[in-house]
């Protein structure tokens, strides 16, 4: 299971992710997690990956679905934090331009 | 500065860490002594999905081995990965120039198309029930700086 914490700041919900590699062998079994979040009901959500180093298709793919599911039922998300190998990842995927990111957590909070 | 890294590893993730350490280390070696930053990350991500796919795409229903080999060059590095698992056709498997549209992202079609952004070159071949993945990162713009290591491969 991903190494998180989940707070709440007022109506957001932040999940910060507490892993250098956001990868394949971190995120096995991640869905509940997600399912977690979606069942709070929490419509805004920021994702806090300030201490990820590395990230592949598979850490990418968890915080695409769980924005996906937040769209779903009407929610949004925000990404702080990302920086270094993550960061570039995110430009090959166009993913900077499909998902509001924000450099720090109060930034992406200030934002709902 | 001439440098060759092989392992055979069994194609499971804990052992894509294992040799990702070592892969790194020589990497971050290169930039270091070619002043040619990126070349880490690059070659770091593009292993990553590679050894991936390999694991959840060729070895899904019979497990096998994976051969790994890091070749530093004077002006470049070769990595290949080779397996024995089910082939797949690379041209249709989302290894595109574009990102995939957003609203179907699937990450088979992620990691492919991260491993062609971050190298140079990719080419796939599948010969004699075996799948040879090979990917090139260029220095373009980099220089040596010393004599490197003086191993000649």
């Amino acid at each position: 299971m991903l190494k998180h914490e989940i707070k709440r700041e007022g109506d957001v919900l932040v999940l910060r992710v507490q892993e250098e590699n956001l990868d394949a062998l971190t995120v096995a079994e991640s869905r509940p997690l997600v399912d977690q979040i979606v069942d709070q009901n929490a419509s805004k959500v920021v994702v806090d990956i300030s201490e990820v180093k590395t990230i592949d298709s598979s850490g990418v793919a968890v915080i695409v679905s769980l924005f996906k599911r937040l769209r779903a039922v009407g929610g949004g998300i925000r990404v702080a934090g990302l920086r270094g190998q993550p960061k570039e990842i995110f430009h090959f995927l166009r993913l900077d331009q499909a998902l509001p990111i924000f450099d720090s957590v109060e930034e992406a909070i200030r934002s709902f | 500065m001439m440098m060759r890294f092989t392992a055979c590893v069994p194609g499971r993730l804990d052992y894509r860490d294992l040799v990702g350490r070592t892969l790194s280390d020589v990497c971050r070696r290169v930039e270091r002594d070619l002043h040619c930053p990126g070349v880490e990350w690059r070659v770091m991500s593009a292993f990553n999905e590679a050894f991936n796919n390999i694991v959840e795409h060729a070895y899904a229903h019979v497990p096998g081995d994976v051969d790994v080999t890091l070749t530093v060059e004077a002006d470049r590095v070769v990595l290949r990965l080779t397996d024995h698992g089910q082939g797949f056709n690379f041209d249709d498997s989302g290894a595109r120039d574009q990102p995939p549209e957003f609203d179907t992202l699937s990450e088979g079609g992620m990691g492919l198309f991260i491993i062609r952004r971050a190298m140079s070159e990719v080419f796939y071949e599948r010969r004699q029930d075996r799948n040879f993945l090979t990917m090139i990162r260029s220095f373009d713009g980099c220089r040596e700086t010393d004599g490197g290591s003086g191993v000649r491969c």
